[in-house]
């Protein structure tokens, strides 16, 4: 099994999942600060983007349908409950929070600019971390005492929230992202990219994101005031 | 089975799944207007947003995911490939897509807001179309040629994008928005959804 990777990216999450697994598989680096894109690459992700899964004839992209897609084929029962599981609604329900709901709401808080939080499928982004809240309650991971792909999911995408400092106010959400660092695959994960051709410290990517944000507040003083009247803890952050 | 659907909403492309499907459900209307939710909608979907599924001990909210559930559930090997099929990669990939892409993607566009093309999982409002695009080269449907849920999930953003002026100008996925509106079940679930939808379209998938 090959995955298209780069440290830093969301290929960690693949490769998170893969030792969650404990299948064997192989790293491919994709240089993603370089505009050229291999043809085998793009045969897999036609947008040239990581991480990208070739396992025999199966060929994919994105991230959670990857972490999906073995989940259901490599541990079925385990890290995705079985099709006719009563938890299997809620399972997937929080497969599709990591994409759907959390990076669009972060990604607009960022932008700095409210959106249509009724037509959004995503609401905002108080009302994404209320409910992310409320799922996990006092339980360890988000269906309860199981530990599922959608923890690998929902704890890579808190990492990275908590990089950006958002979980600030929110100690079950930071404690939660704290017991997934905690797990060992989490740490082979981690290691893998540490290790990885250009694992770059200066966090080029956080650093794309904040230059954006700050361009856009910067054209924007009116969001950017009442984003810092209502959230100061957040805003102190970026 | 029970569904909290409300016109005009992504609700409806429950119904078309429920309807592909051919499964017997009944709908709970949920009044969007007004700012207060039962605590039975709020137990399936804590945001309040429809659609919310009921299915026995099964409670669930967001399409998607209600779509992924459905087919894998009730249609195996036809609305959704098996675990163990080749096409079952490319099926997820596509059912996440409209959630993952297509949306944040058009709402991004349509905010007006900076693109950050390598970090958002999207890329991009061209990339996404672009990609779109040519995931259906040469094909009617987006997986293997043969309709699944991941045409329902990506056919209603479709129709609802050209009914919102979303939609580029763009002959294959016109086309497919076309296929679309032609299939039997797609007819029944709009003839459920009524007259209030038929007047605005899909709209809002």
């Amino acid at each position: 099994m090959k995955l298209y990777w780069c440290p830093d990216t969301r290929a960690n999450r693949v490769v998170w999942m893969l030792e969650e697994l404990g299948v064997d598989y192989e790293t491919v680096y994709v240089d993603i600060f370089k505009p050229a894109r291999s043809a085998e690459l793009l045969a897999v992700s036609p947008m040239g983007k990581v991480p990208a899964l070739d396992d025999g004839d199966v060929r994919m992209c994105d991230s959670s349908a990857i972490c999906l897609y073995l989940a259901d084929r490599y541990a079925p029962g385990v890290l995705a409950p079985a099709v006719d599981d009563p938890d299997r609604g809620r399972f997937l329900q929080w497969m599709v929070f990591a994409p759907g709901v959390v990076e669009p709401s972060v990604t607009e808080m960022f932008g700095g600019r409210a959106g249509d939080s009724r037509a959004n499928g995503w609401g905002d982004f108080d009302r994404m971390i209320e409910t992310w809240e409320q799922g996990l309650g006092d339980n360890p991971w988000i269906l309860g005492q199981r530990f599922t792909a959608a923890d690998v999911m929902l704890g890579a995408t808190g990492v990275l929230c908590q990089r950006f400092k958002l979980f600030r106010g929110h100690p079950a959400l930071s404690a939660y992202v704290a017991r997934c660092r905690r797990r060992e695959a989490f740490r082979r994960a981690l290691a893998v990219d540490k290790a990885g051709p250009k694992s770059l410290p200066a966090r080029v990517q956080a650093l794309a994101l904040g230059a954006a944000a700050s361009l856009v507040w910067m054209r924007k003083p009116a969001y950017r005031l009442l984003d810092l009247l209502r959230r100061p803890d957040r805003s102190s952050s970026s | 089975m029970k569904l909290y659907w409300s016109p005009g909403t992504r609700a409806f492309r429950v119904v078309w799944m429920l309807e592909e499907a051919g499964l017997d459900y009944e709908r709970a209307t949920v009044d969007l207007s007004r700012p207060e939710r039962g605590a039975a909608l709020l137990l399936a979907s804590p945001m309040g947003k429809v659609p919310a599924l009921e299915d026995g001990a099964v409670r669930m909210w967001d399409s998607a995911a209600i779509c992924m559930y459905l087919a894998d559930r009730y249609a195996p090997g036809r609305l959704a490939p098996a675990a163990d099929s080749p096409d079952r990669g490319l099926w997820l990939q596509w059912m996440f897509f409209a959630p993952g892409a297509i949306e944040p993607a058009v709402a991004e566009k349509e905010a007006g807001r900076l693109s950050v093309p390598r970090v958002n999982g999207w890329g991009s409002f061209e990339k996404t179309i672009d990609t779109w695009e040519r995931g259906l080269e040469g094909r009617s449907w987006i997986v293997g040629d043969r309709f699944s849920s991941a045409d329902v999930m990506l056919g209603s953003c479709a129709v609802g994008m050209r009914a919102g002026g979303t939609l580029p100008e763009s002959p294959a996925l016109e086309a497919y928005a076309d296929r679309c509106l032609a299939r039997d079940a797609y007819r029944r679930a709009l003839a459920a959804e009524g007259s209030a939808a038929a007047a605005g379209g899909p709209g809002r998938a």
